[in-house]
C-alpha cells in the first residue's frame, strides 16, 4: 500500500517539464557574444574621473560633478595623485589615504553626504560626534577652496569650449548626486518631517498675526494693560505750606509761646556797641526769662583767661527762641549786613537801641518791644503752645500730607489712561508716577509729574488722573486737601 | 593559457569555477559547457515557479548571463554554481512576482510536454489534465512554499542547499515545505483518494 507521502510525490511528478528549447540556447549565446564584445569596448576606453572615481563612457570628456577632465584607466593617474597630495598636505596628514579607486561616488555618498569628508572619516572608525571631521574650520575651507581653485582652472577650457553643454552636465551631474543623496534611507523622510515642522511654526505664527488683526480690539484695549500697583505715601516730600510764624517773628501771627492758651507775646531789645556798621545778619541766642549774663556779640569771645564760658542769651521765652544750630555768627536775623558789626545801639547787644538784646527796640529780648521776649510792644509771655504757634491754620487752603489727615482721601473712581498709538509702535512700557492735591472741594489740582513716560503717555497719564474721583480727606472735622502720588503703570500684555 | 586551446574541445571534468573564468575572458565554449550543464535544472525550476514556458525562458537567459554581467556575485567559497544559479533563478523569478507584467495565466499549458508513454489520445488526454490539475495546485501556493516545493521534490535539492538557495535556514524550509504539502494535500485530495495509480489501473 503506497503511503500518502508517496501518493503525492508521485501525483506531482505527473506535472513534468520539457528540458531548454534549443532557441534558448542561441539567444543565450547570442546575448553572451553581445556581451563579451561591448564590455571588451569598455574596458578599453571606459573613463575616470580622478576625483569621485565614478565611471563615464568613453565620449565624455570633462566630469560632470566635480568638472575634472576624465581620465581611462590605463592612463598613468597623474591627476589624481596630484589631487591627494594637494589634501593631505593641508591637513597635515589628518585625512586618511584617497579612497580604492574602484570606490564609486555612489559608496561615498553612501557613507556620508560630502565625497571630501569621507575621505577623512570613513576610513578612522573612532566615535565622532557629529558629521563634521575634527580639522578646523579655516583648514577645511583652505582646502575645500584650494580644490575648488583647482577645478576650476581644469575645467575652465571645457567651459569656454562649450558653455552650454557644459552647464547642462554639470547640473545632469549635480541632479544626479542629490537623487542619490535622496535616495539614502530615511534621509527623504527626514527632510519632510523638518519641512513639515518648520512649515507648521511659521503657519502658527502667521494665523496668529492674522488673528491680531481679525480682532484688533484684543490688542487695542490698552487698558487692560494698566493697573495701580499701590500708592506712594512716603516719598513725598512735605509740602506744608509754611505756617505764619511766632508773633514778633514774622510780625503776622496771633499766638506763639509757652503759656497754655493762645496768646500774643509781646517784647523786644535791642543793643549795640556803638559801631558804625549796622547790625550783621545772624541767628539768635537762645533766651532763658532770665535776665543774660552775657549778651549776643556777632565777634566770637575773646577768652583771656580759660575759665567755663558762659553762652549768650537773651531774656524771653524759651520756646519762641528754638536753638539755632546754624554756623552764623550772632545777629539780627532781619539784618541785610553782612559785616560783623554789633549796630550802632549801647548796652553790648546788637542792633540800634538800648540794652543786652537783639533789634530795633529796647532791653533784652528781640525785636521791636521794650523790656525782653519778644512780639512788639512791652514784655509779656505769649501761650497756644508750640503746635499752634505764630498762628492759626487755614483748614481750607492749606494741603496736608497723608500722615496729617485725620482721615485721607479716599479714591472712589479711578479711570485709567489710554495708550497712544506711537508708544505701542515703539514699545514704550514703564510706570508714570503723579503728585496731585486731592482738594477739600472735590477736585483734582495741581497736577505735577514725578516720573515720565515718552510718546504722551504723561499726558494721558494727567487726563486720566484728572478725571478721578474721591472723597475728601478730614483733619479735625474739616474736609482738607490733601497731596497724593499715584503711579500708572503702561504695560502692553 | 593561450587561446588556442579554448578553440578545441575542453575536457567535460573542468570545475565550473575555471569554467566561469575563462567564459568571462571571452571564450565561447566554455560559456556554452556551462550553460549546458545547468540548463535544463534552471530553465525546469523557472517554469515550475512561473508557470510560463517564455517567462522561464527569460530568466533562465538573465541567469546565465548575470554570470558575466555581475561577476562579483558568484563566490565560489560560499557556494556551488548550482546553488548559486538557482538562487540567482529564484531572485528573477520573485522579481516577477513582484512586477507581474502579466497575471499568472497558465495560458502555456497547450505547450505541454509530450511523453513518451502518452501516446493514446484518451491517456494523453488525461495526462494532460492531471498535469494540469497538479500545475494548477502547486501555481495556488504562496511563492516561498513553491519554491521550497519544487527545488525539493522536482529538483531534488537537500534541505541544506534548499535553504542557501532561498537564503533561509533549514527550518523555515523545512515548516514550508510542510506546508506546501499539507496544501496539495488539501487541493489534491480526490486525486490522493484514488491515486494515480489507481486510476491508471482502471484503464
Amino acid at each position: 500500500m503506497m503511503s500518502e507521502e508517496q501518493a503525492l510525490k508521485l501525483l506531482l511528478l505527473s506535472w513534468r517539464a520539457r528540458p531548454a528549447p534549443d532557441a534558448l540556447r542561441s539567444r543565450v549565446l547570442d546575448s553572451y557574444r553581445r556581451q563579451v564584445s561591448r564590455r571588451a569596448e569598455e574596458e578599453e576606453e571606459m573613463k575616470r574621473c580622478p576625483m569621485c572615481y565614478e565611471e563615464f563612457a568613453p565620449q565624455f570628456r570633462f566630469c560632470p560633478v566635480d568638472g575634472l577632465p576624465l581620465v581611462t584607466e590605463q592612463q598613468p593617474d597623474m591627476l589624481a595623485a596630484v589631487l591627494a597630495e594637494a589634501r593631505s598636505d593641508q591637513t597635515d596628514g589628518a585625512r586618511a589615504p584617497m579612497p580604492a579607486l574602484n570606490m564609486s561616488v555612489a559608496e561615498m555618498i553612501g557613507d556620508d553626504w560630502a565625497p571630501v569628508i569621507v575621505a577623512g572619516t570613513s576610513a578612522r572608525a573612532e566615535y565622532q560626534l557629529t558629521l563634521l571631521p575634527e580639522a578646523g574650520l579655516l583648514a577645511r575651507l583652505t582646502t575645500e577652496m584650494s580644490a575648488v581653485t583647482a577645478a576650476s582652472r581644469l575645467t575652465w577650457p571645457e567651459f569656454k569650449r562649450d558653455p552650454f553643454g557644459f552647464t547642462q552636465r554639470t547640473a545632469v551631474g549635480y541632479s544626479l548626486l542629490l537623487r542619490r543623496g535622496l535616495a539614502r534611507e530615511n534621509v527623504a523622510y527626514g527632510l519632510v518631517t523638518a519641512l513639515v515642522v518648520v512649515l507648521t511654526l511659521v503657519g502658527a505664527v502667521v494665523a496668529l498675526e492674522g488673528y491680531h488683526k481679525a480682532y484688533p480690539t484684543l490688542a487695542g484695549n490698552a487698558n487692560e494693560g494698566l493697573e495701580v500697583t499701590g500708592w506712594v505715601v512716603n516719598t513725598i516730600p512735605p509740602e506744608q505750606k509754611q505756617e505764619a510764624g511766632p508773633a514778633g517773628m514774622a510780625s503776622h501771627g496771633a499766638g506763639g509761646g509757652s503759656l497754655q492758651n493762645k496768646e500774643r507775646p509781646g517784647g523786644g531789645g535791642s543793643g549795640g556797641r556803638h559801631e558804625a556798621l549796622p547790625a550783621i545778619q545772624g541767628k539768635l541766642p537762645p533766651a532763658t526769662w532770665q535776665p543774660p549774663l552775657v549778651a549776643p556779640d556777632p565777634k566770637p569771645p575773646i577768652i583771656l583767661n580759660a575759665h567755663l564760658p558762659t553762652p549768650a542769651t537773651l531774656e524771653g521765652d524759651p520756646v519762641l527762641f528754638p536753638p539755632d544750630a546754624r554756623a552764623l555768627p550772632y545777629g539780627d536775623p532781619k539784618s541785610q549786613a553782612t559785616e560783623l558789626s554789633s549796630g550802632s545801639g549801647d548796652g553790648n547787644g546788637i542792633g540800634d537801641g538800648n540794652g543786652g538784646g537783639v533789634g530795633t527796640g529796647n532791653g533784652n529780648g528781640y525785636g521791636p518791644g521794650e523790656g525782653g521776649n519778644t512780639g512788639g510792644g512791652p514784655k509779656k509771655p505769649g501761650g497756644g503752645g508750640p503746635g499752634d504757634r505764630g498762628g492759626t491754620i487755614d483748614y481750607a487752603k492749606t494741603v496736608f500730607t497723608v500722615h496729617d489727615v485725620t482721615r485721607r482721601a479716599v479714591i472712589t473712581a479711578k479711570p485709567e489712561p489710554q495708550f497712544t498709538e506711537e508708544a505701542r509702535k515703539n514699545n514704550v512700557t514703564g510706570e508714570v508716577t503723579l503728585r496731585m492735591v486731592l482738594s477739600a472741594s472735590g477736585q483734582v489740582l495741581s497736577i505735577v509729574p514725578i516720573k515720565r513716560l515718552p510718546d504722551g503717555l504723561t499726558e494721558k497719564a494727567i487726563e486720566a488722573a484728572r478725571k478721578i474721583q474721591f472723597t475728601p480727606a478730614e483733619k479735625d472735622g474739616h474736609k482738607v486737601s490733601q497731596y497724593v502720588s499715584v503711579v500708572y503703570n503702561f504695560n502692553i500684555y | 593559457m593561450g587561446p588556442e586551446t579554448s578553440r578545441s574541445r575542453l575536457p567535460d571534468q573542468t570545475t565550473d569555477e575555471a569554467l566561469i573564468e575563462r567564459a568571462r575572458r571571452g571564450e565561447e565554449a566554455a560559456f556554452l559547457l556551462l550553460y549546458e550543464r545547468y540548463r535544463d535544472a534552471i530553465y525546469r525550476f523557472a517554469y515550475r515557479l512561473l508557470g510560463s514556458a517564455t517567462r522561464a525562458e527569460d530568466v533562465t537567459h538573465d541567469c546565465f548571463l548575470s554570470l558575466l554581467k555581475r561577476p562579483d556575485s558568484f563566490d565560489p567559497t560560499r557556494a556551488s554554481l548550482r546553488t548559486y544559479l538557482y538562487a540567482a533563478a529564484r531572485n528573477l523569478a520573485l522579481k516577477q512576482f513582484r512586477h507581474p507584467r502579466v497575471e499568472i495565466a497558465l495560458d502555456d499549458l497547450h505547450d505541454e510536454p509530450h511523453t513518451q508513454e502518452a501516446q493514446q489520445p484518451l491517456r494523453q488526454l488525461l495526462a494532460a489534465e492531471l498535469a494540469e490539475v497538479v500545475q494548477r495546485a502547486v501555481m495556488n501556493l504562496s511563492p516561498l512554499q513553491r519554491e521550497a516545493l519544487v527545488l525539493f521534490e522536482y529538483e531534488e535539492l537537500s534541505l541544506a542547499e534548499i535553504a542557501a538557495v532561498v537564503g533561509a535556514d533549514v527550518g523555515t524550509v523545512k515548516a514550508r515545505l510542510a506546508r506546501a504539502r499539507e496544501n496539495l494535500r488539501r487541493q489534491l485530495a480526490p486525486y490522493l483518494a484514488s491515486g494515480p495509480s489507481a486510476r491508471e489501473l482502471k484503464q
